[in-house]
């Protein structure tokens, strides 16, 4: 595995723009282009922070102020006092930029064709409906809204509307524990991986939760007795890459590598989480891999990219993913790609602003609420 | 596998390529992904095909087409298409194919439809575009054609870096079979965009497959903003009520009974698409429904005999107060790959005819009936030019994986009902500058996202969403682009 070259595409064309790119910026010489991108950087350096995701990759985050998980960085554009934060991660963690930043601050997202697939899984007509029917078969003081950060901001709303909180990966235990004290059911939206895997760490088990699959023509798929006895409803969401891992993938490591640790992300399924070692969130992930003795070696499950900067940082290491590249590489993080800074970065230069990401004013206050009161549990 | 040339899409100009490039001695490999391949956009037209009336200069078509395309279509072209063309009918499908249409005691009966100055449209009852169909077809298979129906073509081979397009990797709709063509030259025949915007008097499955693969690759697209909206589809079931209805007198009506077509266009009734689309579509709005009084045509004609199809669709309560509620619908596409008047594309090996394709006849508006004839010059030409400039590639084995198969099974519906609402609202009759940016903001995050799953996945259904994505995002950029109101692009403001 290379550590500093990006993943390799394979047959899928998924890196072209279709014209969304100004041709001058596609094709550049990579150092040309790292030399003109310090440049535009420098030149607006006063105004500008530069956000990057743990999952984007080396040759974006190379130009990053900073790395983080989604969380610590929107706490990080909301400190910053930058006109300009440009976003490197995906639709949803700029938009949440977008809601905790001021008025006056702007966010830029390098491509706009970067958007989490997963938080595309529920779409709001399907969320509004879903609920009207759940609340057909129980009472809705009793049902708690509960939504993961890998949200869009209409999402996050429609949570504070009713109720909920949101949720990190890191927090989801926390926020469980609380809606549980507020009602007696909790609605998840919209990984159900992660929903799985902190219901069982807060010792409930298969027989507490259904999902809900938003196609199935009524109650998503469940009887109402289903759906009365359950504690948990779950969407039926994912994250594609981390449902790409396997228990068979944990078990040929553990076979093939008695002496690696296997830490993988709670969006992956049930039985990897279970077999794996560790598990947690990309900051977890990223402190369990750095405080390890030298000389350990770690099987990761989470994107590629992510892996690859572990095993740069830390030598004297061995680091490796939990499958092959190909299979952990995410597409829409993949969008954000060195050619769309430098030219979000050019035209920033010559005071145009590109890619802006704007929410709409009544989602942003609805879903600033739902994320207040995730910080505030 | 590999072919000399390989046609995507079974058409009435995948056919016509089929066929020139087999009479040229070439092996050629026709690819579907309808079920059976008599399922098209051709299949459904119904006024019929035209060609130059005995008596008529070729000026005078020529003439009608331009006018009706608002000055913006290519003069060259049409000429080919109105001359050309005519051949083409007389030769191919009525002497080689031997289409049966329609005469009367002179000879062939001629219909007239709106915005032609003369009767010029052959036909076979209301159902034309299935007669041709059906003959075309059986031609194929005496010529030894290779049909492979139900397979969807997902990707080109080659293309952008690669330079030529070398192919196409296609894969079956009822199983898991894939497989890579190779071909000497690739011809893209893959008509309609309806699917693109919910209501359209297209069939299901016209995704704009042929128009998303280009632009992918590389290839020149052009004219996308011009979308025809059919300005009478029936209002709930979505057939088309032919042009040929008002041709033979059908009015246009309100909720009251009161005509409105005079206020609008001259010619009324027989005005050009986009007017009347337009007035349907704002008298719907103001007034709730719109109909088409078919009283006239009864009067006129043996309604029965004329419109067979037509008459079979009315309902009882239709056939008594003999009108039908309409609405406007997307019908066809104007522009499209860019071909010259062999049918190339920008990109080497890589063809295109048909409604996939924009040669620059039909400019900013097509005229009525147009389409069939492009498709079958355009089909022939580029059928032959492939036949004659083959390159010969190595077998292309491209590296595929698929990593997680499992979507939830009606996961793409959602995303096509997400694209439909944006498109209908901001990208249909009338645009305004805010509408179009809000839709292209929608679309990229839809189109991120689609890209997503599209990416070691070879769900048919998948690919077709992502054409449609791909193809919505095209029209609304040219939409954007272009500020002017011009022929059946209506820019408002906001």
């Amino acid at each position: 595995m290379s550590i500093t070259d990006d993943a390799a595409l394979s047959l899928w064309k998924y890196s072209d723009s279709l014209g969304s790119l100004p041709e001058e910026y596609k094709d550049l010489p990579d150092e040309e282009r790292i030399e003109r991108t310090r440049e535009a950087k420098k030149a607006v350096e006063d105004e500008t922070v530069i956000l990057g995701h743990n999952y984007q990759r080396h040759s974006v985050t190379r130009h990053a102020d900073f790395l983080g998980d989604s969380l610590q960085l929107s706490k990080q554009a909301a400190n910053a006092d930058a006109e300009h934060v440009i976003f490197c991660g995906v639709t949803f963690m700029a938009e949440t930029a977008d809601i905790v930043t001021d008025e006056s601050q702007k966010v830029i997202l390098p491509s706009m064709e970067a958007s989490c697939p997963m938080a595309g899984m529920a779409e709001n007509i399907q969320v509004d409906d879903a609920w009207e029917e759940l609340t057909s078969v129980v009472d809705a003081h009793d049902v708690i809204p509960v939504t993961y950060v890998n949200s869009y901001a209409s999402l996050k709303a429609f949570t504070a509307e009713n109720g909920g909180s949101c949720c990190t990966s890191s927090n989801a235990e926390r926020v469980f524990d609380w809606a549980l004290d507020e009602g007696e059911k909790i609605f998840f939206t919209p990984d159900k991986h992660l929903a799985h895997n902190t219901l069982h760490k807060l010792g409930y088990g298969e027989d507490d939760y259904v999902v809900w699959d938003p196609w199935e023509p009524e109650l998503g798929g469940n009887t109402p007795e289903e759906v009365e006895d359950a504690t948990f409803i779950l969407w039926e969401g994912f994250c594609q890459v981390h449902e790409r891992f396997t228990g068979d993938d944990v078990d040929e490591i553990h076979e093939m590598h008695p002496d690696a640790d296997v830490i993988v992300h709670p969006e992956c399924r049930r039985e990897v989480v279970e077999k794996a070692d560790y598990n947690g969130s990309t900051s977890t992930i990223i402190e369990t891999v750095e405080n390890a003795p030298e000389g350990s070696k770690w099987s990761i499950g989470t994107e590629i990219h992510l892996v690859k900067r572990l095993a740069r940082e830390n030598p004297n290491k061995e680091i490796f993913g939990l499958c092959g590249e190909e299979c952990m590489d995410c597409n829409a993080m993949r969008q954000i790609d060195p050619d769309f800074l430098l030219y979000a970065l050019e035209e920033l230069a010559e005071g145009n602003v590109v890619n802006h990401i704007e929410v709409d004013e009544n989602d942003k206050r609805l879903a600033q609420d739902a994320l207040d009161r995730m910080l505030s549990i | 596998m590999k072919t000399d040339v390989l046609v995507i899409g079974s058409g009435i100009a995948g056919c016509s390529a089929a066929l020139s490039a087999s009479d040229e001695g070439a092996d050629v490999t026709l690819v579907t992904k309808a079920k059976k391949p008599e399922e098209s956009n051709t299949k459904y037209a119904q006024g019929g095909i035209p060609k130059l009336s005995s008596g008529e200069s070729a000026d005078e078509f020529v003439n009608d087409v331009i006018q009706a395309g608002a000055g913006e279509s290519d003069r060259d072209s049409v000429e080919v298409l109105v001359k050309e063309g005519t051949q083409a009918v007389e030769k191919v499908l009525i002497d080689e194919v031997g289409v049966e249409f329609d005469r009367d005691e002179d000879g062939f009966d001629l219909a007239r439809e709106g915005a032609h100055s003369n009767r010029r449209v052959l036909h076979n009852g209301d159902a034309t575009g299935k007669a041709i169909q059906k003959a075309l077809l059986s031609r194929a298979e005496d010529a030894d054609i290779d049909v492979l129906e139900a397979h969807m073509a997902l990707e080109l081979l080659g293309g952008e870096d690669a330079g030529a397009v070398k192919g196409a990797l296609v894969r079956s709709v009822e199983d898991d079979d894939v497989k890579a063509i190779t071909a000497g030259a690739t011809v893209l025949a893959t008509g309609g965009i309806g699917d693109v915007y919910g209501h359209t008097s297209n069939p299901d499955g016209t995704t704009g497959d042929g128009v998303a693969m280009a632009a992918l690759a590389g290839a020149e697209v052009d004219d996308m903003e011009f979308v025809q909206f059919h300005p009478t589809v029936h209002a709930e079931k979505e057939y088309l009520l032919s042009e040929a209805l008002r041709g033979e007198g059908a009015l246009l009506v309100d909720a009251n009974g009161e005509r409105f077509m005079p206020e609008y266009h001259e010619k009324a009734e027989l005005g050009p698409r986009d007017v009347v689309a337009t007035a349907v579509d704002e008298r719907r709005k103001e007034m709730g429904e719109v109909y088409l009084d078919l009283s006239p045509v009864f009067e006129n004609t043996d309604f029965e005999e004329a419109f067979p199809t037509a008459y079979d669709n009315l309902t009882d309560e239709e056939l008594e107060s003999q009108r039908v509620p309409v609405k406007p619908a997307e019908h066809f596409l104007c522009g499209g790959i860019v071909v010259d008047d062999n049918g190339r594309t920008s990109i080497p090996c890589l063809y295109a005819a048909g409604e996939t394709a924009c040669s620059g006849v039909h400019g900013a508006n097509r005229l009525a009936s147009t389409s069939l004839l492009e498709g079958l010059t355009w089909g022939l030409r580029a059928g032959e030019d492939a036949a004659n400039n083959l390159a010969d590639f190595d077998e292309q084995v491209p590296d595929v994986d698929e990593f997680n198969g499992e979507m939830p099974d009606r996961f793409c519906d959602a995303k096509f009902d997400r694209l439909q609402s944006i498109m209908w609202k901001n990208v249909g009759i009338r645009r305004s500058e805010e509408g179009l940016e809000e839709a292209k903001f929608q679309l990229q995050r839809l189109r991120g996202e689609v890209k997503s799953y599209a990416r070691g996945r070879l769900s048919p259904d998948l690919y077709a969403l992502r054409n449609a994505v791909i193809v919505g995002l095209l029209i609304t950029d040219a939409a954007l682009e272009n500020e002017e109101s011009v022929g059946c692009h209506r820019r408002i403001s906001s």
